[in-house]
């Protein structure tokens, strides 16, 4: 298990304070947030590279400071594989262990095994320039690996691949995870990829973390309108409730309220439809009015934008059974129960 | 394709001529005999060899912490650091090893095999530190983060991870080293008095008055065993790095 107690890390130009975090034993737990948010800071201050810092770090009941990485017992992969390029692959997965004193018979059967978990068998004596940027990733997998780690630290090891590519590598890291119960503490600024992997994620910015949960409970109930618009939904709304209405500016929303409330709340994309004016209404939907701006179509999904009493609203929906252009006149439909309450 | 072949053969003929002259004027009656009778050669030939070797020591000693400073650190007056070291290039070198010269006097290190070294090594420090600060600006801080974090020390991380890397600019330095060293004629002069005799300095008055055969012999010798050093040198640097050295990125 990990954890942080107040941890302080000061820069120039910017801070952590005070960071509060624990990741339980087996759990793949990932810092999530834009760039210079802190999380790579965050992470190099754990991994003892930063050795500068305020506050307690704990792994497995072991404070890690003034202690070197071999102690805390701690692996790392980086964005960029730095493979060793005079050694070959075996050597660079054994580098660790030799470092370690481990003999040599041994640290080679142990890199051989590990490589072969990572379905690198057969590649032992290439060089890293020979080996394309996913299997390089690999192998520092591998080397990392092979150290049995009690944490796994990952700063952004599959941003520098092209998509595919990564998509295979997160599967196969997160059956290696699944299988051997690696606690790993990953960071990333994609949140496909955050929700794919981890059992937890903590959403970091501006040096603090603003809300750690479950990925589906964080897309179920962002903390305020940043996590919301970090997990991409951008149909935020606010104002006071009148008469069981929230009103933003001139747009209208039916909420649960009481009244004089000021609130914030937020509704995804994908819980709301367009329909046409002219369209029955239903009892259980309530409905908005608004006009077409933009419309897009992404990986099987349209994505409308419209224009509601000057706010922008968008819905997204699989198929749509009438033409829709930009500037067409449209109802939005949205259930109540769909509404994430913000801020009561 | 066709051009730059032909272009490519005039080079090389061009390059190879001189080769070829120096060649028959070597050729002439007696001069081997003449030149390797004499115990003086194997004396210049083995006191260029130990000051080149002596000198190329110092250069790894001292320039290799320095190029590593210079490649990765910011410090006040960095620039000026920059300049003095590179100043031996720019000043002609016998302003340099005259003005050094007093000192040597005064230490008693004039006319030593350690004061030829010395001036050796500030005449080639230049070279050596320039060559070895293009190896540790291609390293980053990358590397030696991830060695701290495997486990390696300070000394471990240098041997496994430093050296490799900076090794391909450590050769070309090394060479330059070897080069510079054994081309010095008037410095080594000034420095060694006449007391400290070189393969340059011995075969420099046999191409001034006239005997070529004897000053083509030297020359001849001059340039076997200088190559003859860079290929030991590089060969056995090879050996013990017996990887990869030459990739085709800046490994």
């Amino acid at each position: 298990m990990v954890v942080l107690e107040d941890v302080t890390k000061r820069y120039e130009e910017f801070s952590i304070e005070n960071l509060n975090l624990t990741v339980g034993k087996g759990e793949f737990f990932t810092l999530l947030g834009g760039s210079g948010c802190g999380k790579s800071t965050l992470l190099k201050t754990i991994s003892g590279i930063e050795s500068e810092y305020r506050g307690r770090i704990e792994i497995d009941g072991m404070d890690i400071r003034g202690k070197s990485t071999f102690e805390t017992g701690l692996s790392m992969v980086f964005q960029d594989s730095l493979l060793l390029p005079n050694l070959n692959v075996e050597d660079n997965v054994a580098f660790g262990l030799k470092m370690k004193g481990v003999a040599k018979k041994e640290r080679l059967a142990k890199a051989k095994e590990t490589l072969e978990e990572l379905g690198l068998s057969g590649f032992e004596k290439r060089h890293p320039s020979d080996l394309s940027g996913g299997q390089k990733q690999r192998v520092a997998i591998a080397r990392a690996l092979v150290m049995e780690p009690k944490l796994l630290l990952m700063d952004e090891p599959f941003s520098a691949l092209d998509e595919e590519l990564r998509g295979k590598l997160q599967k196969l890291l997160k059956e290696i995870q699944r299988k051997y119960k690696s606690t790993v503490l990953f960071v990333t600024h994609d949140r496909d990829e955050a929700f794919y992997l981890s059992d937890k994620i903590a959403i970091m910015d501006n040096g603090d973390i603003v809300q750690t949960d479950k990925p589906q409970r964080l897309y179920e109930n962002p903390r305020n309108e940043f996590v919301a618009r970090f997990l991409g939904i951008n149909n935020i709304f606010a104002g006071r409730v009148s008469e069981g209405v929230l009103r933003d500016d001139k747009l209208e929303v039916e909420v649960e309220g009481s009244q004089g409330d000021d609130l914030v709340i937020a509704m995804k994309a994908e819980d709301m439809r367009v329909v046409e004016t002219t369209a029955p209404e239903s009892e259980s939907s309530y409905y908005m009015r608004g006009r077409v701006v933009d419309i897009s179509f992404k990986s099987g999904f349209y994505h409308f934008y419209l224009d509601v009493e000057g706010k922008r609203v968008e819905v997204v929906q699989n198929r749509v059974d009438f033409k829709v252009e930009t500037g067409l006149e449209l109802k939005i439909s949205y259930k109540k129960k769909n509404i994430i309450y913000i801020k009561r | 394709m066709k051009k730059i072949k032909i272009l490519y053969i005039v080079v090389m003929i061009l390059f190879l001529l001189p080769f070829g002259a120096l060649i028959l004027e070597s050729l002439r009656p007696c001069t081997w005999y003449y030149v390797y009778t004499d115990i003086k050669t194997y004396k210049a030939i083995a006191t260029t060899v130990i000051v080149a070797v002596a000198t190329l020591i110092l250069n790894i000693a001292i320039g290799t912490p320095a190029a590593s400073v210079l490649a990765r650190r910011e410090f006040p007056g960095k620039k000026i650091v920059e300049l003095i070291i590179l100043l031996p290039l720019i000043i002609p070198s016998f302003v340099t090893s005259m003005g050094i010269h007093f000192t040597f006097i005064k230490l008693g290190l004039a006319e030593t095999f350690l004061g030829v070294t010395l001036i050796h090594t500030v005449l080639t420090l230049p070279y050596y530190i320039r060559s070895t600060v293009v190896g540790y600006g291609t390293l980053g801080e990358g590397y030696e983060m991830m060695g701290k974090i495997m486990g390696a020390s300070g000394l471990k991380r240098f041997f496994y991870i430093t050296l490799p890397h900076i090794m391909p600019s450590v050769i070309a330095g090394s060479s330059l080293v070897i080069i510079v060293s054994f081309a010095q004629y008037l410095n080594t002069l000034i420095i060694g008095g006449g007391r400290i005799i070189t393969v340059p300095i011995l075969m420099f008055p046999y191409i001034s008055s006239g005997d070529m055969g004897a000053g083509a012999v030297y020359s001849f010798s001059y340039i076997t065993i200088n190559f003859l050093l860079i290929f030991l040198l590089e060969k056995s640097v090879k050996g013990i790095y017996n990887k990869k050295m030459s990739g085709e990125k800046l490994w």
